[in-house]
C-alpha cells in the first residue's frame, strides 16, 4: 500500500488503509484478477472484492517489489460489471433464420458441442483439418499467453491441425522496424521506469494519456522532474496537452520528418561516431551495383561470405568485419565515405542514409510535414543536443500504408544517437518492465502436429478462396476490428459452412454466427500472466455466471468429441504447474502463488531495465541494421517517405477531401469496453470536426451527417473541435453498428492487405519471410509474428448534412 | 485540535482520465444520469476539446466536486437542517432528511453548482467525501482511484501532511475565492492562471 498512500498523499498515520486484508471483518473476500484489459495492454492486476458471490468493487492490486506501478484506470475499475452487462451471452444458441436474421433458439452444452464437432470431422473428412480456421485475438481474453487466451485453442488447433491466423491485426508499423533495426520486434525501448532518466521524451503518434495511462504515468514523473515531453501527431488529445512541445504534423508525414531531423543532425554533428561505428551497420560498405553488403569473400576468394567490409580510415585499406563484432585492433572505420574495393564501386551504409536524409533538406521536410521550418531545425536541435532521449513510437504510425517506412525512419534517426541500450534512452514501438517468461509450449501442445499457419492480415482470402470452410472464432470480433467489415459480410462468412462465436458478450460477428457459446470473463476462470517482473495467478473470483464456460473448458469437451480426449485431461493446477515450469520462474510455484495473494515477483536478470544493455543487437549483424539490402527489391532499403496511395495528396481527395480515423479514448478503448459507467461518460458517438471544414460545408453543432466514401457509410451527429487538424474528421474506436444512426466506420476503412487485394504494400511479404528466417534461425528470441496493419487511417471521405 | 479534511489538485498531473468519477459513481451507486464528482475541462466547449485555435491549443482538467466550504451556504439555507458540518470538516448532506423537490434551496445556493437534484428519489444530494470509508479507516473512492499524483487527501490542520504540504508546493487555491464560502477543495495554478 506504500505506492497509494504516497500517490494520493493520503494520510497513513491517521486512516489505516484496511481494504486489502484479506479477513476483513465483513463477509468480503478479495481476489487477485488480470485486468479484462480492454485492448490496452497494460494488464494492470486488479483487485476484486467479492461480496456473496458478486464483484462490488475493483481496485488496483498492489505490486510487490514496484508499488509505483500499482495501477487500475477507470476501465479497470468499471469492469467490476463486467459480468453482468446487459449483452452478456448466457447460453448456447443456434441460428434458426438467415445468417444475420437474429433468430435463435437457446440449445444445450451437448447439442451445440455434438453440431460442432460433427461438422468438424466431416468437413476434415472432405478437405483436411486445415479447412478449419481456429480464429481469435484472444482481445476479451487478455492478458495474453494464459491457458484461456489463445492456450486452449492453440492446443487444439495443433492437435487436430487446423488452420490458425497468427500475428495480430493491428499494429505493425513499429514492431517489424524494432524486426528491422534490431533483430527484435519488442526490443529496443527501456522499462518506463527508466524514462525518468531522459532529458528529452519524443511520444511519436500515440495518445499513450489515454490509451496507456500506467506508462503515461511515467512520463509525468519525469516531466516533474525536468524532463522535457514532446509529442507529435496530427491530433491534440490528452498526451498532446501534456506536452511542453506538440508538433502538429500532416498525417502519415513522420517518415520526412524524422529523415530531416536526421539530415540536420548529420549535418551538424549531432550524433555519437563512436556508437555508430560500433553498434550499428553504418561503416559497412554496401556494393553499388546490387546495393548488398559488401563481403568479404566478394574481394578476397579465401575470405568469408560471413564477414563484413569497412574501409579503415588509419590504414587507408579495406578490412574484414565478422558479424557480431564491434572493434578491430587498431582499425578505425569510416562511416563516411565511397570507395573502390577489387574494382567493385562500394558506400558506407552510412553515407548512403547520409544521402538519402540528404533529400530532406529543412525546407522540403517542412512542406510535407506542413510544419514551420524553425521547427524542423529547433526539433533536431533539441533531439539531437537534449540527450539521452527517449522515444516512444506509437500505433499510430502503423495505421498507415508506409506505417513500416515512418517507423524505420525514426528508428535510424535514433540509432545515430548511441541512445539505444543506454539508460535515458531507447527508441521502440514497445516499452515494458521487464517480465518472466512462461512454459508455454507443452501446453499449446507445440510439440504435437503443427496447426497449418497464416498470417492474420491475408488470413481471410484463404476463406474467399474457398480453402477454409469453417471457422471457430474464440474472444475476437472481426467484424468490429477488421477494415471494411461489408467484405466481411458479403465475401468472407457467406462462404463458411459453419461459423462459431465464443466470447463473453454478444458481437457483431456473433449475429452472423450458426452457432454461439457463452464464454467466461476473467474474473470467472483462473489463468496464469506474467507482467511488472511479476508471475500473476488470475484467481477466479465469481461464477461462472449462467452457462458460461471458459476456453480451456469448451475445448477439452470438443476435443473429447473429436477423438483426442487423452491429450485433454489434465487439470487446470496440473497446466498452470507445467507453464511455471520455465528458468525465470524463480523460486515460484502454484502453491506459494497461492499463498501469497496470487502475486510474486520474479528475480529480473541484470540489466533488465535497459533493452540491448550489452548493445549485442538480434539482427544477423549484431548491430542496428538500418540498412536493409534485403528490401532493396523494392527502393526500401532505407527508409524514405512516400505518400500513402489514398490521402489527402492523393487524386481521390478531390472527391472525398477530408480524412478519416478512429482513435483510442480513455472510455472506449476496443469495442468490448462498453460499460454502462463509462458509456454515461461518452455515451455516443460523436464526429469530431474542425469548425472550418464545418464552415465550408454549412454544418452546424449537432447536425445529422453522412460521412461517406466508395467503400460504406455511416450517419452520425457532429461536434466541433479544435482538437482536429483541419481536414480531418474523427471518432473514437469501440463503437458498435448499433450505436449508429446507419452504418458504422468499420465500412469506411481501407484495408492494408485483406481482403481487398488491390493494396498490398509489397513490403509485407518480406517482412513476412525475415520473420520466418529469424525465428528459424532463433537468431531472434521472443519474436511474435507481426505483420502491418490491416486498418489504416489513409481514408478520404466526404460529410454531407442529412435528415434521417 | 480538531482535524479538517480537505483536498488538493495537482492540475499538472491530471490527465483528465475520470477514473476518480467512474470511483465515485460505483462506490455511492450514484443514480444515471447523475454524479456527485465529475471532471470539467478546462479548455473548449465540449468535454475534451481544447481552447484556442488550431495549431495553438490548450487543455486542462478540473476534477470538482462538493468543497466542502467552511462557511456552506447551502447549509445556511437548508430548511431541515438536513445539511450538517462534521467535526472534521466534511459538510454532509443526509437525503433521509431533505425535505425535497419542492425545496432546492441548497442547489441555488451552491456557487459551485454542486448539488445535485435526484428526481426520481425526490431528494438532494452531494459528495459527502465518502465520509462512511473515512470512518471505516479509509480514503475517499476518488482519492484512492488516482494513481497519478494528482490528488492529495488529508488533515489540513495538520501542517506536516502532505496535503498540507502540497498546498504551500503548489500555491493551490480554491475556485472562485472571491465568494467567501472557504472551500477546502484547492488546485494548482493551472485551474486560475
Amino acid at each position: 500500500m506504500d505506492s497509494l498512500q504516497t500517490t494520493s498523499g493520503f494520510e497513513s498515520s491517521e486512516l489505516a488503509d484496511s481494504n486489502i486484508s484479506p479477513n476483513r471483518a465483513n463477509n468480503s473476500e478479495f481476489f487477485t484478477v488480470g485486468c479484462p484489459g480492454m485492448g490496452c495492454h497494460q494488464n494492470c492486476p486488479l483487485q476484486a472484492e467479492v461480496v456473496d458471490g458478486a464483484i462490488v468493487k475493483v481496485r488496483p492490486q498492489p505490486i510487490p517489489g514496484a508499488p509505483e506501478e500499482t495501477h487500475a484506470c477507470l476501465r479497470g475499475i468499471a469492469s467490476y460489471e463486467l459480468p453482468n452487462v446487459k449483452t452478456r451471452l448466457q447460453y448456447p444458441k443456434k441460428r434458426v433464420g438467415e445468417r444475420g436474421s437474429g433468430q435463435w433458439q437457446q440449445i444445450s452444452w451437448e447439442e451445440a458441442l455434438d453440431t460442432i464437432a460433427d461438422k468438424m470431422l466431416s468437413i476434415s473428412d472432405e478437405h483436411g483439418p486445415q479447412a478449419i480456421e481456429m480464429a481469435g485475438s484472444g482481445s476479451s481474453s487478455v492478458p495474453l499467453g494464459g491457458l484461456n487466451a489463445g492456450g486452449a485453442t492453440q492446443r487444439l488447433a495443433n492437435l487436430f491441425g487446423c488452420t490458425e491466423v497468427i500475428g495480430w491485426p493491428v499494429d505493425g508499423g513499429p514492431f517489424v522496424a524494432g524486426m528491422v533495426n534490431y533483430g527484435f520486434l519488442f526490443g529496443g525501448a527501456n522499462d518506463p521506469r527508466d524514462w525518468v532518466n531522459a532529458k528529452t521524451i519524443i511520444i511519436w503518434g500515440e495518445n499513450m494519456a489515454e490509451s496507456a495511462m500506467r506508462d503515461f504515468n511515467h512520463v509525468m514523473q519525469a516531466q516533474a522532474q525536468g524532463t522535457q515531453l514532446i509529442v507529435i501527431g496530427p491530433t491534440f488529445d490528452a498526451t498532446a496537452a501534456k506536452a511542453d512541445w506538440w508538433i502538429p504534423l500532416h498525417p502519415a508525414s513522420d517518415g520526412a520528418l524524422a529523415l530531416g531531423m536526421l539530415n540536420l543532425m548529420i549535418e551538424r554533428g549531432l550524433y555519437d561516431i563512436e556508437y555508430t561505428r560500433r553498434h550499428t551497420v553504418g561503416p559497412f560498405l554496401v556494393r553499388d551495383d546490387n546495393g548488398e553488403f559488401l563481403r568479404e569473400s566478394d574481394i578476397n576468394p579465401q575470405g568469408s561470405a560471413e564477414n563484413f567490409v569497412v574501409w579503415d580510415q588509419t590504414s587507408y585499406r579495406a578490412m574484414a568485419m565478422p558479424p557480431r563484432t564491434h572493434t578491430l585492433t587498431d582499425v578505425e572505420p569510416a562511416l563516411h565515405g565511397q570507395h573502390e574495393i577489387a574494382g567493385i564501386g562500394c558506400h558506407t551504409a552510412f553515407q548512403l542514409l547520409a544521402n538519402r536524409a540528404a533529400e530532406y533538406p529543412p525546407e522540403t521536410t517542412a512542406e510535407i510535414c506542413e510544419l514551420p521550418v524553425e521547427t524542423i531545425h529547433k526539433l533536431a536541435t533539441t533531439y539531437g543536443n537534449n540527450r539521452p532521449s527517449t522515444v516512444k513510437v506509437g500505433i499510430g504510425l502503423s495505421r498507415t500504408f508506409y506505417g513500416d517506412l515512418n517507423s524505420r525512419a525514426i528508428l535510424a534517426m535514433a540509432s545515430i544517437t548511441g541512445d539505444v541500450g543506454v539508460p535515458g534512452g531507447g527508441a521502440s514501438g514497445w516499452a515494458r518492465h521487464y517480465a518472466p517468461m512462461l512454459n508455454g509450449d507443452p501446453v499449446y501442445a507445440a510439440d504435437a502436429r503443427r496447426s497449418n499457419r497464416l498470417h492474420i492480415s491475408t488470413g481471410h482470402n484463404a476463406v474467399i478462396d474457398g480453402d477454409i470452410k469453417a471457422m471457430l472464432v474464440f474472444a475476437s470480433n472481426p467484424l468490429n476490428s477488421k477494415p471494411n467489415a461489408n467484405t466481411w459480410i458479403n465475401q468472407v462468412i457467406p462462404k463458411l459452412e459453419l461459423l462459431v462465436v465464443v466470447d463473453i458478450v454478444d458481437t457483431w460477428t456473433a449475429q452472423y454466427a450458426d452457432i454461439v457459446l457463452p464464454g467466461t470473463t476473467i474474473y470467472e476462470r483462473t489463468d496464469l500472466y506474467t507482467v511488472l517482473g511479476c508471475t500473476v495467478l488470475s484467481q477466479q473470483a465469481i461464477g461462472p455466471m449462467y452457462e458460461a464456460k471458459s476456453d480451456h473448458e469448451i475445448c477439452t469437451l470438443l476435443a473429447q468429441r473429436l477423438g483426442l480426449g487423452e491429450y485433454f485431461t489434465e487439470t487446470t493446477d496440473q497446466l498452470l504447474a507445467t507453464m511455471l515450469d520455465h528458468p525465470t520462474q524463480t523460486g515460484i510455484t502454484l502453491e506459494k502463488l497461492k499463498m501469497n495473494n496470487g502475486i510474486m515477483r520474479a528475480e529480473a536478470p541484470e540489466n533488465a531495465m535497459i533493452s540491448f544493455a550489452d548493445k549485442q543487437f538480434f539482427t544477423p549483424s549484431g548491430r542496428i541494421e538500418f540498412y536493409a539490402p534485403y528490401l532493396g527489391a523494392i527502393g526500401e532499403a532505407l527508409p524514405c517517405h512516400k505518400e500513402p496511395p489514398e490521402g489527402r495528396r492523393s487524386a481521390l481527395a478531390e472527391k472525398y477531401p477530408l480524412q478519416f480515423y478512429t482513435g483510442r479514448r480513455k472510455f472506449t478503448n476496443q469495442s468490448q469496453s462498453h460499460l454502462s459507467t463509462t458509456k454515461e461518460l461518452c455515451p455516443k458517438p460523436l464526429l469530431r470536426m474542425n469548425p472550418n471544414d464545418a464552415a465550408s460545408r454549412e454544418l452546424n453543432e449537432g447536425d445529422l451527417v453522412k460521412v461517406f466514401n466508395d467503400r460504406g457509410l455511416l450517419k452520425v451527429e457532429i461536434q466541433f473541435s479544435q482538437a482536429l487538424r483541419p481536414g480531418s474528421v474523427w471518432i473514437e474506436h469501440g463503437w458498435k453498428p448499433e450505436d449508429f444512426v446507419e452504418g458504422h466506420y468499420q465500412n469506411l476503412l481501407l484495408p492494408s492487405n485483406a481482403p481487398d487485394r488491390g493494396m498490398i504494400n509489397p513490403a509485407f511479404q518480406i517482412y513476412w519471410g525475415i520473420w520466418q528466417e529469424y525465428a528459424e534461425q532463433a537468431a531472434s528470441p521472443g519474436l511474435a509474428p507481426y505483420g502491418l496493419a490491416d486498418q489504416l487511417f489513409d481514408c478520404q471521405v466526404e460529410v454531407e448534412k442529412t435528415d434521417s | 485540535m480538531e482535524k479538517q479534511y480537505g483536498l488538493v489538485y495537482d492540475l499538472e498531473r491530471c490527465i483528465g482520465c475520470q477514473a476518480c468519477s467512474v470511483a465515485c459513481k460505483i462506490e455511492n451507486k450514484v443514480a444515471p444520469g447523475l454524479a456527485l464528482h465529475e471532471v470539467k475541462t478546462i479548455g473548449g466547449d465540449h468535454p475534451d476539446t481544447p481552447a484556442g485555435v488550431y495549431p495553438n491549443l490548450n487543455m486542462h482538467w478540473s476534477p470538482t466536486l462538493c468543497m466542502h466550504c467552511k462557511d456552506a451556504p447551502c447549509m445556511d439555507v437548508c430548511p431541515s437542517n438536513a445539511i450538517t458540518r462534521r467535526a472534521d470538516g466534511i459538510v454532509l448532506l443526509e437525503t433521509d432528511d431533505c425535505i425535497g423537490l419542492g425545496c432546492k434551496k441548497c442547489t441555488w445556493a451552491c456557487p459551485y453548482g454542486v448539488i445535485q437534484v435526484n428526481e426520481a428519489e425526490g431528494v438532494m444530494q452531494k459528495c459527502n467525501l465518502c465520509s462512511h470509508l473515512i470512518d471505516e479507516g479509509k480514503q475517499p473512492a476518488c482519492v484512492d482511484a488516482c494513481v497519478y499524483e494528482a490528488t492529495f487527501f488529508g488533515d489540513l490542520n495538520d501542517p506536516k501532511s502532505s496535503v498540507s504540504n502540497k498546498l504551500l508546493a503548489l500555491e493551490a487555491r480554491p475556485q472562485q475565492e472571491e465568494r467567501g464560502t472557504d472551500p477546502v477543495v484547492f488546485y494548482s495554478q493551472k485551474w486560475w492562471q
